[in-house]
């Protein structure tokens, strides 16, 4: 389980969260929706580490975890971006392989057979040596899906993932979301994309003006 | 054209244009991993390193080399500091263009987008291991242009070393014109330039191409 505990976060004098709360069940699909500027990206950010809190706790399996402090709790959430970030010098294979390669000191035989296999899965077998710019906007996603993954995070969390996507790729992300759900994944889609988020039916989260419910 | 005389003075030509390569390849060696030093201390958040390294930066560009030369080798000395020539001249180049190319790093760092330090955290990727396998080879493709303006300058800038009495292309040149009342030396020394600096755009085109397999 994913708790987000008390937590406060203030932009200068804006205030974007007042002791917030939530909960993510281990296997649950969860949305985190509410209009642009609401701190949707922010709250993501949070837990994923690449934000500190002001206060307030994370929680993961009901121990503290700190990803912004300490790297060993980094990753333990992965996170497709919205633009995806892939790295651009590296192709499919070497970014997906580049984490546990490095952070993980895993031997390069293993990773490389591990990170074959789980961009096959995702259907980008033939992309394998490719660079990002060669990909579709979809194929890109599916490779930051991927080497998210391969670090086995407790949570995958998707920040707008429609975004970057024409209309027809939106249903292929909905259903590789609802895949994921059906294995017991545990998920977090941040998006403002109505229409795709009744796609996944997930719990929904209305971030807003006033973050200060107590929502689990 | 008297090729015997071209002969006759090739030697001393050549021995100056070795001159100007070991100058030329030092600074180079030296003075890009310091840039890219500097370049990363000019982003530092604590302030007084920052702050130290910007006005290094700004005295290195806001005064001839010519001037730091000399300050090195004949002002130094007036406060019991004493180089050899070439220590010098190393020092003076070293220090000059370690800054122009930390200026240029440090654009280069800038044009990194933040997503990709983003995700090499959630990678758990390291601080060292996230700028030498995701940004520097990043920074390294967008600052070649300016480099290699950089680096085409270096050669040329190599024969102000002429006003240390270093024997370098151009003091070799010079010499044999003044001495045999002829220009031969002096347009041979521009040849060499020329050929020196047509082998360097090769070689910074051909760098251009390999990192070209990305976008």
């Amino acid at each position: 389980m994913l708790t987000l505990k008390n937590i406060s976060k203030k932009f200068g004098d804006r205030v974007i969260y007042d002791n917030f709360n939530m909960s993510i069940a281990d296997g649950e699909t969860v949305g985190i929706v509410g209009p642009s500027g609401a701190g949707k990206t922010t709250l993501l950010r949070i837990m994923t580490g690449l934000e500190p809190a002001d206060q307030g706790e994370i929680l993961l399996a009901d121990k503290i975890i700190d990803p912004y402090r300490n790297r060993r709790d980094a990753g333990k959430i992965g996170v497709v971006f919205q633009d995806f970030q892939l790295f651009p010098h590296l192709n499919v294979l070497a970014n997906v392989m580049i984490g546990p390669l490095n952070a993980l000191a895993e031997d390069k035989q293993t990773t490389q057979k591990s990170a074959t296999a789980l961009l096959t899965q995702l259907g980008l077998a033939d992309h394998l040596q490719d660079y990002p710019y060669q990909l579709s906007g979809g194929q890109k996603q599916r490779v930051a899906i991927a080497r998210a993954l391969i670090l086995q995070p407790a949570v995958l969390a998707y920040d707008e993932p429609t975004s970057a996507l024409d209309p027809a790729m939106t249903k292929d992300v909905a259903a590789l979301i609802n895949q994921f759900a059906e294995q017991g994944m545990t998920q977090v889609v941040v998006t403002h994309d109505m229409p795709f988020i009744d796609l996944l039916a997930p719990r929904v989260i209305q971030v807003g003006e006033e973050n200060t419910d107590e929502i689990v | 054209m008297n090729w015997q005389y071209i002969s006759s003075i090739l030697p001393a030509l050549l021995a100056g244009t070795q001159t100007t390569l070991v100058i030329f390849f030092t600074t180079l060696v030296l003075s890009v991993p310091l840039g890219i030093v500097v370049s990363v201390g000019l982003r530092s958040h604590f302030k007084p390193l920052a702050w130290i390294l910007k006005g290094y930066v700004w005295l290195m560009r806001g005064t001839p080399l010519l001037l730091q030369l000399i300050f090195i080798f004949y002002g130094l000395p007036v406060i019991q500091i004493y180089f050899d020539r070439m220590s010098a001249v190393f020092l003076a180049f070293v220090l000059n263009y370690a800054a122009y190319f930390a200026e240029i790093f440090r654009g280069g760092l800038q044009g990194i987008d933040q997503g990709q330090y983003d995700a090499a955290k959630v990678l758990k990727l390291s601080s060292w291991q996230t700028f030498r396998l995701i940004i520097l080879p990043q920074v390294v493709k967008s600052v070649i242009p300016a480099v290699g303006n950089e680096v085409i300058n270096l050669v040329k800038d190599s024969s102000l070393v002429y006003v240390l009495g270093i024997g370098d292309l151009l003091r070799a040149g010079n010499i044999a014109s003044a001495r045999d009342v002829t220009l031969v030396p002096l347009v041979l020394v521009g040849v060499v330039y020329l050929l020196l600096t047509a082998l360097l755009t090769w070689g910074l085109h051909s760098l251009e191409k390999h990192y070209a397999y990305y976008r």
